[in-house]
């Protein structure tokens, strides 16, 4: 798999560019909500395949992982990674009522997905001008599944970013996924910006 | 009818719950099935506070609609994890055995031109149907399971009584070859003692006669006569073949009466009306177990008895006391990290029988000591032993209406008390046996 076949080093550079610029806002409209500092990572672009996908989600013993599609100009998923480390202290400040259950550590986890990947997709889309819409996210147990298998995509786009809240140990991370269409679509806009 | 009046007809006969609120929660519109379903004294209308209406989750839909304000993007509730936001009648008011309805709750921003949030729009989806399914599949599993459980538990309660059972029968078996064996070698062997035992005295003569003839030679002072006898003694190495008979005798006597010994173990230790109850003498027993697993002991342990005088004797199954007897002494044995001291005692109170025995080995840790009982319960490493000896043991002595008992020390060793009521014939066989 060669990843500069399905972006080239220019455009990531681009892309990174884009990326850096929609975090900071937000990383602002989070403070405004959860009125906590969130740390936010360079976003990091990779591409890959569906077993490194796989390798995302080894470590149920410390972190929740929850899907969220989105549908419009460009088509994907984004995947939540949070760790169970932190959760109770952000809960405490997002007001949940204590003490947490299992249900609500999942509606927390929900939350967050919802939040965070809003925040990622919003700052993308709006550099690229393009339009996306949210479907509502969900839990997700690779395990459960079936596994991924090379029959429905070869490669995807990942735009991998960080947060966290180093006051609570809490560490969480989104990756948006781009399937192969939309990567198509994403290096046309980033050409049409370059020129 | 025009295009605006189309589409609000539209949105207020939707099968959905369909409300929309501004930033300070007024409600702007509401379908008619948000009307429909809302268990409250008035219905809802346009300019209410929406968080009026649902006084139970109104911080945590304040908080959701604040959010959908703030960030811009769509807000969700799920029945898994929040089953009613909205109080709303049950859809299935007679069939059905819920009382609210299942709700999944979306929240949307509605923009205006300059791309703020002016609106938040909640559509209400009913899940109950969704819901029940679910509950009555989770309550499905959780019934298997649990009957998978009872037949786990049932298929172990038949595996171990089947292999007590055949424990049971090899013990029967080997009971059974030993007896045959035992009886096969008594007679060569008694008679190779009792040849022994002729050979003795014969010798014995053939030694004095040798002496006399010697006495006599020397008598006839006939130089020729004394040297012929001299060199031929020197020749044969009679004087060595003579001190030397005499042990080879006595070894070999000793060596048969060994094996006359172990024939009678043997023949005690199976008891070849084995399942029969009788008049036994439990020392006697003791001792013919001590016998056959010599071996095994002698380079283990120093063995020491206590016995006490005039013993009654016990009516009971002879051979499963033997063997209970033996599954003590092997374990006292394997428990010896070094050579110690089996130390058994024999003595009789409160109409009972009391045998203790007593290791110097290495101890049963106090977790263990509830559990040692058990089939199949041990300590060894897989492949050694079955684990079934001591479980044997205790239902032996049960069926004696009888008690052991056991105290232990890390480091120090173990004692095993057993306490074997006197009884009688009446005793044992009018109720039925355990």
């Amino acid at each position: 798999m060669n990843s500069s076949t399905v972006i080239s080093e220019e455009q990531r550079d681009a892309l990174q560019e884009l990326m850096n610029i929609s975090m900071g806002q937000a990383a602002n409209a989070l403070a405004r909500l959860i009125e906590i500092r969130v740390t936010l990572s360079i976003p990091k672009i990779t591409v890959t395949d569906p077993a490194g996908l796989e390798a995302l989600f080894s470590d149920k013993e410390k972190f929740y992982y929850a899907r969220q599609s989105f549908m419009g100009d460009l088509r994907g998923e984004v995947i939540a990674i949070i760790s169970h480390m932190g959760c109770d202290h952000l809960a405490e400040v997002m007001d949940y009522p204590q003490p947490m259950t299992e249900n609500s550590y999942n509606e927390l986890v929900l939350e967050l997905t919802n939040i965070l990947a809003g925040a990622c997709l919003q700052g993308l889309v709006e550099q690229l001008s393009t339009r996306v819409h949210l479907a509502a996210p969900s839990l997700f147990d690779l395990n459960a599944q079936h596994k991924l298998s090379n029959d429905q995509w070869q490669h995807a786009l990942l735009l991998e970013i960080s947060f966290s809240v180093e006051t609570m140990s809490f560490y969480s991370s989104v990756v948006v996924c781009l399937d192969e269409a939309s990567i198509v679509a994403v290096t046309q806009k980033i050409n049409r910006l370059l020129n | 009818m025009d295009q605006r009046n189309l589409f609000e007809t539209v949105a207020r006969q939707l099968s959905i719950g369909a409300c929309i609120v501004d930033e300070q929660f007024t409600l702007i519109f509401c379908n008619d099935f948000f009307v429909d379903r809302l268990k409250s004294q008035s219905p809802p209308c346009v300019g209410d506070n929406l968080l009026t209406l649902v006084p139970e989750q109104a911080s945590f839909l304040r908080r959701k609609i604040q959010s959908v304000f703030v960030l811009k993007n769509a807000a969700y509730s799920y029945w898994e994890q929040r089953p009613h936001v909205f109080d709303f009648h049950s859809s299935r008011p007679i069939t059905g055995e819920e009382c609210q309805m299942f709700q999944n709750v979306e929240i949307y921003p509605i923009f205006n031109d300059d791309h703020n949030v002016e609106y938040a729009c909640l559509l209400v989806h009913d899940m109950t149907v969704t819901a029940s399914y679910h509950h009555e599949l989770t309550r499905l599993t959780q019934t298997l399971a649990a009957e998978k459980e009872q037949q786990r538990l049932l298929i172990k309660k038949l595996e171990d009584a089947q292999n007590q059972l055949l424990q049971s029968e090899k013990m029967a078996a080997i009971g059974q070859l030993a007896a045959g064996v035992a009886h096969e070698i008594n007679n060569p062997i008694g008679f190779i003692f009792s040849n022994l035992q002729s050979l003795e005295d014969y010798l014995d003569r053939m030694q004095k006669t040798i002496e006399l003839l010697n006495k006599l030679v020397d008598k006839t002072a006939q130089n020729t006569l004394m040297e012929l006898r001299t060199d031929f003694f020197k020749r044969h190495k009679i004087d060595f073949v003579l001190s030397d008979s005499t042990d080879l005798l006595q070894e070999s006597l000793e060596g048969a009466n060994r094996v006359m010994a172990i024939v009678k173990s043997l023949k005690e230790f199976s008891h070849v009306d084995s399942v029969d109850w009788q008049e036994a003498n439990i020392v006697d027993g003791i001792e013919s177990t001590l016998r056959i697993i010599n071996n095994e002991l002698k380079y283990k342990a120093d063995v020491t008895r206590d016995y006490a005088d005039h013993l009654p004797m016990l009516y009971c199954q002879a051979m499963q006391l033997n063997q209970v007897f033996m599954n003590l002494l092997l374990n006292a044995a394997q428990a010896m990290t070094e050579r110690g001291e089996i130390h058994i005692k024999v003595y009789s109170a409160d109409n009972a029988l009391i045998v203790e025995i007593k290791d110097t080995g290495h101890g049963i840790a106090q977790e263990h000591l509830d559990r040692i009982f058990e089939p199949f319960f041990t300590t060894k490493p897989v492949g050694q032993g079955t684990g079934l000896g001591l479980s044997l043991s205790y239902s032996i002595i049960t069926r004696h209406k009888g008690h052991i008992e056991v105290e232990s020390e890390i480091g120090k060793g173990t004692l095993f008390r057993i306490r074997l009521p006197l009884l009688t014939s009446d005793d044992v066989h009018t109720m039925t046996p355990p």
